[in-house]
């Protein structure tokens, strides 16, 4: 009770203290509240679509994308027989690039042509009109398009456009547009048309791409699966259930959610530092008092209850607030991107309360150590009138644990022989956190060192005096401390995320060598069409490598890896004319792809291949699997059960696969392939059945633009969608997107600097106040007040210098585990770039933010005057 | 039972290597009701031995029994718990809790012994009243002259009922007039209240309020004198002289 009185008093007497660090964890707790929501909200947006794109599908059938087989009308017909369905939806889905109404081909991405039969429209598509109306029968050259495809072929209700092919072109009168939610972007634009027309159009009548099962409550979806899949042969339909699919949708999400919370974690991690050091400056400032408590019967218990108990109470306070705060910059990203949260915002209960529970949590622990020193403080000590601070051996021993859990992280990620997911558990749970601890260990001596090293630096820039810079930071040596490491965490963090992320973005390369030109279908085309290609006179010898994709199942899942580490399900095989690949061995015939060898050589590698059932394999493997040259790899092939394949060679990476991400060319979103393997075609079409090519690539004559050949290339083989881009501008395209994301992911960094700000400010103004005496006498002595003014901001600057060593010494460092683990979860083996430039900006952006935090307190003590500084300490504490 | 009981207590502290004897074998007992001053030069021993007396440090050897408890015999806790209920403390200066009014320094010792609010600051303004500051009552210390704030320490050493006072000082930062005042509260205390009083002052003027005194010098004690002796402070003050040029 007493303890209570004591804790409301102290506070209002520091009353710019307490608002700022109840700032820090507020606007820290904010934003874990904003990002959870905003993450649960987009969640919430994602449902909805797959609501509307799957309504009460029980089970989806497809066909399997390599072989292009499409499901028949007997296999619908039977299905809409059997009494365990209760509703059919079988579509026809196509791609296609359009013609506008004036009959000129529009040159932009292609566009899903999804034919359905009119009885299948729901209520919400309807409702997503935003114009016209849904057609009503199942034939008619009719057509409802998205809104996007109205802007950009400038069309609406009444108008019409074209879908081009062989045959002659489609005409389609739009009788209604579609609202999209922004959710579906990156999704390729759709026009849809009654299914007998689109099946007409192609030239395909009775065959279905897509067909959803509404079952009776009775049926078993699984079981009814397993019936489909065994009458018509394995893999030649894909069959998902809702269970699967809200599996795999759940799972995408997962990491996600993950990086949702830890990006408002760096924010509390420093805000959680802010309050440590303003804990610590009160007992610091309070030894007096505490002393005199200690004296009068308080017991070490209750002086340690009052400490804890300031911890506690700001950080209630600020989680009070920061989570209204939170649900308020999701209220305003969403009253200012009204479409982005389609399905409305989603409160986070779980991200509000890690938040909240969280930060009072970390806040507590970072009390415990300034309420042991409370609770320890002497009595005699604090009542002998100057008392002197101790320092020396425990600095020591800090530093020393400081290295020994610094240490640990790379011992972990380093030491050959531990395994993968042990390595990865014990780098997250034990590792980073060690590094951060062990950092703040190493802190003090680097305080002492830099008042040692830096303040004459300092005080020759800033011109002043270098004496009277000496002792500036260790004079309050742990509440710099706190203060310098909640700012590290930001740049570290940034220093981490840049570093680590700019390696990832340049890491992935194209072969050593690769044709110019990358041709894709998203449709895929026949021999016939590949043949017909062959003849395209810009295209020069050898002609065009067709690329067969196949995405095989392995035989043992080793990748069963949960969450956001988890390992891509599989991985893409491309089957490819080897002689035109690699060249047939002979002089004069050139290579189209080259690649980097680790094991292995080209010569080998290419004999090799075409005997058949041989490999070449990304380093990925060697490293995950453990396997090398002369190594089988099972897989579970439709056509031929399980099949192993020798590997070959081992390249640094096929590069190729990256492409196909990038094309959007599977339009499952919850299937990840992240690494590739390249066998022969006869290989590919033998096992896996596959008829298509959706990949193709050429070396063309240097005066082609891409947009000439792409034209040339549509009117050559009078097709739809094919897509042509230079290979070379794709991973110029890659590097651009990956930076843009990665500076956008860095803005939470930042925000974890802006945090620690207020942290300086809190010191700056406990050391203007502990020193306004020592002010005085300076002022009366002569000083100006424009250097008292850089005396108090060159405190700041060395804060920010001891934060900048920190932050970039552990983000280095970090960098360095981080790069040699995503070996083994990405499987590239990326070279560390180190972005220098980024990293410089870093420095100064800390080092400017300490300074603008400093600069209130430091224009106040200027503008004081010398009397009142000289008075100041009257009532001391 | 007499309030404090010291025997042959020995204190010794290393300075730079040095060792020094604080106090080498100091006897020591104050009866209930009674006003001692210990005099001495600074560095004597004067403030060791109010140290050890309040528990606040423990003796190399030797005992302190206060109200017929051997301190040496409790943990810390128990120290803390006992000090609260039987010794009132006061110090030369920085007494008071700065963000604490007069009235709830006061009340503080209560109130972190668990006593209930409404009860407390009543005491706590009563105790206030008595000792003539009233109209101070919701200032902080900043507000306080020096003398104002040595007379809150001492109601806040009261308000207790303590067996026994200990005050080092209490006059140290004080000028003449706010000096006299202080000792005669103290004095008044001893004689009407029957407050048992050990203070430390180096002033003769101080020490002649005191009923008894010793004089200490190097660590040991080496005299003792009674007031209705030695009946005036100049008389005392020469006697101090005397003891301090034979050492
Ligand atoms: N904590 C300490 N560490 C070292 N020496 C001390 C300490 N406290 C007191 N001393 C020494 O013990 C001697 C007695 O000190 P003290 O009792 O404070 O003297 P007084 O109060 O009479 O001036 C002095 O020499 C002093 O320097
Ligand atoms: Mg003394």
């Amino acid at each position: 009770m007493a303890v209570a009185h004591l804790l409301n008093r102290h506070l209002r007497h520091h009353r710019t203290r307490a608002a700022l660090t109840i700032a820090a964890i507020m606007v820290a707790v904010s934003l874990v509240v904003a990002l959870t929501t905003s993450f649960a909200s987009l969640r919430g947006a994602a449902y909805d679509v797959l609501g509307t794109m799957y309504g009460s599908t029980d089970l989806q059938i497809s066909p399997d994308q390599q072989r292009g087989t499409m499901i028949d009308e007997a296999t619908v017909a039977a299905l809409r027989k059997d009494d365990r369905v209760r509703h059919v939806d079988a579509r026809r889905v196509a791609t296609s690039s359009l013609l506008d109404a004036d009959d000129k081909a529009v040159h932009w991405r292609p566009s899903s042509i999804i034919g359905i039969e009119a009885e299948n429209i729901s209520q919400a598509s309807v409702d997503a009109l935003i114009g016209g109306q849904w057609f009503d029968q199942s034939g008619g050259e009719v057509a409802v398009i998205e809104e996007k495809i109205a802007e950009k072929l400038k069309i609406g209700v009444g108008d019409s456009l074209g879908l081009p092919s062989p045959t002659g072109t489609l005409r389609l009168k739009v009788v209604g547009v579609l609202g999209r939610p922004d959710m579906l972007h990156f999704e390729a634009p759709a026009v849809y048309l009654p299914i007998a027309t689109l099946q007409r159009w192609l030239g395909e009548a009775d065959t279905y791409s897509e067909v959803k099962l509404d079952l009776v409550d009775s049926a078993d979806a699984d079981a009814m699966a397993a019936e489909i899949q065994q009458r018509v042969g394995p893999g030649v339909y894909q069959i998902e259930t809702a269970a699967s699919r809200q599996r795999n949708f759940e799972r995408n999400f997962a990491g996600l959610t993950v990086l949702s919370y830890l990006g408002g974690t760096l924010s509390m991690i420093a805000a959680v530092f802010i309050v440590f050091s303003a804990l610590t400056m009160g007992v610091t400032e309070r030894s007096r008092s505490l002393g005199m408590l200690r004296a009068i019967g308080a017991t070490r218990g209750q002086i340690a209850t009052l400490v804890i108990g300031e911890g506690v109470a700001l950080a209630v306070i600020g989680a009070a607030m920061g989570v209204p705060l939170g649900v308020g910059w999701v209220m305003l990203l969403n009253w200012m991107y009204p479409r982005l949260f389609s399905a409305g915002v989603v409160f986070s209960f779980g991200g509000a309360v890690y938040g909240a529970a969280g930060t009072i949590t970390a806040a507590l622990a970072a009390s415990l150590l300034p309420a042991w020193v409370a609770s320890r403080s002497d009595v005699l000590d604090a009542l002998t009138v100057t008392s002197r601070p101790r320092k020396g051996r425990s600095t020591m021993w800090c530093g020393i644990a400081g290295v020994v859990l610094i240490a640990l992280d790379p011992l972990l990620v380093f030491t050959p022989g531990i395994g993968r997911e042990l390595r990865m558990d014990a780098h997250l749970f034990i590792g980073l956190p060690a590094l951060l601890i062990g950092l703040v260990g190493i802190a003090p001596l680097l305080v002492i060192a830099a008042d040692r090293l830096f303040s004459s630096a300092v005080a020759r820039v800033m011109k002043l005096e270098p004496t009277l810079l000496r002792q500036q930071l260790s004079g309050g040596l742990w509440r710099t401390v706190g203060t310098a490491a909640g700012l590290m965490v930001g740049l570290l963090a940034l220093v981490v995320l840049q570093t680590h992320g700019r390696s990832m973005a340049t890491g992935w390369s194209m072969p050593a060598k690769f044709p110019d030109m990358l041709m894709v279908a998203p449709m895929g085309l026949d021999q016939q069409q590949i043949d017909t290609m062959q003849t395209l006179e810009q295209i020069r010898p050898p002609g065009v490598l067709a690329m067969a994709m196949v995405t095989p199942q392995f035989a043992t899942n080793i990748f069963g890896l949960g969450g956001m580490m988890k390992m891509p399900e599989g991985t893409m095989l491309f089957g490819m004319d080897t002689d035109r690949a690699f060249g047939d061995g002979s002089e004069d015939a050139e290579p189209m792809i080259e690649l980097q060898y680790i094991e292995g050589d080209p010569a080998t590698a290419r004999k090799l291949l075409k005997q058949g059932h041989h490999v070449i394999v990304s380093e990925h493997y060697t490293r995950v699997k453990g396997m090398g040259v002369g190594d089988v790899i099972k897989l579970n092939t439709p056509l031929s059960g399980e099949v192993g394949y020798t590997i070959a060679g081992v390249v640094r990476s096929v590069g190729i696969d990256m492409v196909v991400r990038l094309f959007e060319m599977r339009r499952e979103f919850d299937r990840f392939t992240a690494a590739g393997a390249i066998t022969t075609l006869e290989d590919v079409q033998r096992d896996f059945g596959t008829q298509r090519i959706y990949l193709m690539c050429a070396n063309v004559d240097a005066s082609v633009n891409k947009r000439q050949f792409e034209r040339r290339l549509r009117d050559k083989l009078r097709t739809w969608g094919v897509l042509a881009a230079d290979a070379r501008k794709i991973k110029r395209g890659v590097d651009t997107a990956l930076g843009g994301l990665l500076d956008l992911i860095s803005t939470i960094a930042l925000a974890a600097i802006g945090v620690a700000a207020l942290g300086v400010t809190n010191t700056i103004i406990a050391s203007v106040r502990s020193r306004r005496w020592q002010m005085g006498v300076l002022r009366s002595l002569g000083l100006t007040r424009g250097a008292l003014m850089r005396l108090i901001l060159a405190e700041a600057v060395m804060i920010g210098a001891v934060a900048s060593v920190l932050g970039i010494g552990g983000g280095l460092l970090l960098s360095l585990d981080a790069n040699h683990l995503s070996i083994e979860i990405i499987g590239y083996v990326v070279p560390l770039t180190i972005p220098w430039g980024v990293l410089a900006m870093g420095v100064g952006l800390t080092l400017g933010v300490a300074m603008l935090a400093a600069l209130r307190p430091a224009i106040g003590a200027a503008r004081s005057d010398t009397l009142s500084l000289l008075q100041a300490g009257r009532a001391s504490e | 039972m007499q309030p404090l009981v010291v025997e042959q207590l020995v204190r010794r502290f290393e300075q730079g290597g040095r060792r020094v004897e604080a106090l080498a074998g100091v006897d020591l007992v104050v009866e209930a009701g009674d006003f001692v001053s210990i005099m001495g030069a600074s560095g004597s021993g004067k403030s060791t031995l109010l140290h050890l007396a309040a528990g606040l440090t423990r003796p190399d050897s030797g005992r302190v029994v206060v109200a017929g408890q051997d301190l040496g015999a409790m943990n810390d806790k128990d120290l803390t718990l006992f000090r609260r209920q039987h010794i009132g403390l006061i110090f030369q200066s920085f007494n008071l809790i700065p963000t604490l009014t007069a009235v709830e320094n006061v009340a503080l010792p209560l109130r972190l012994a668990g006593g209930a609010a409404g009860d407390v600051m009543e005491q706590a303004h009563a105790m206030l009243d008595r000792l003539g500051l009233a109209q101070r009552a919701d200032h902080r210390p900043e507000a306080l002259s020096g003398g104002e704030q040595q007379r809150v320490a001492i109601g806040r050493a009261l308000i207790t009922h303590p067996t026994l006072i200990l005050a080092d000082e209490p006059t140290g930062n004080l000028d003449s007039a706010a000096s006299v005042s202080v000792c005669q509260l103290l004095r008044d205390l001893c004689e009407h209240d029957g407050a048992t009083i050990l203070m430390v002052t180096h002033e003769p003027s101080v020490a002649a309020w005191a009923k008894r005194g010793v004089f200490i010098a190097d660590g040991h004690i080496v005299d003792r004198f009674d007031s209705s002796v030695v009946d005036s402070a100049a008389a005392l003050a020469q006697r101090y002289q005397t003891m301090l040029q034979t050492r």
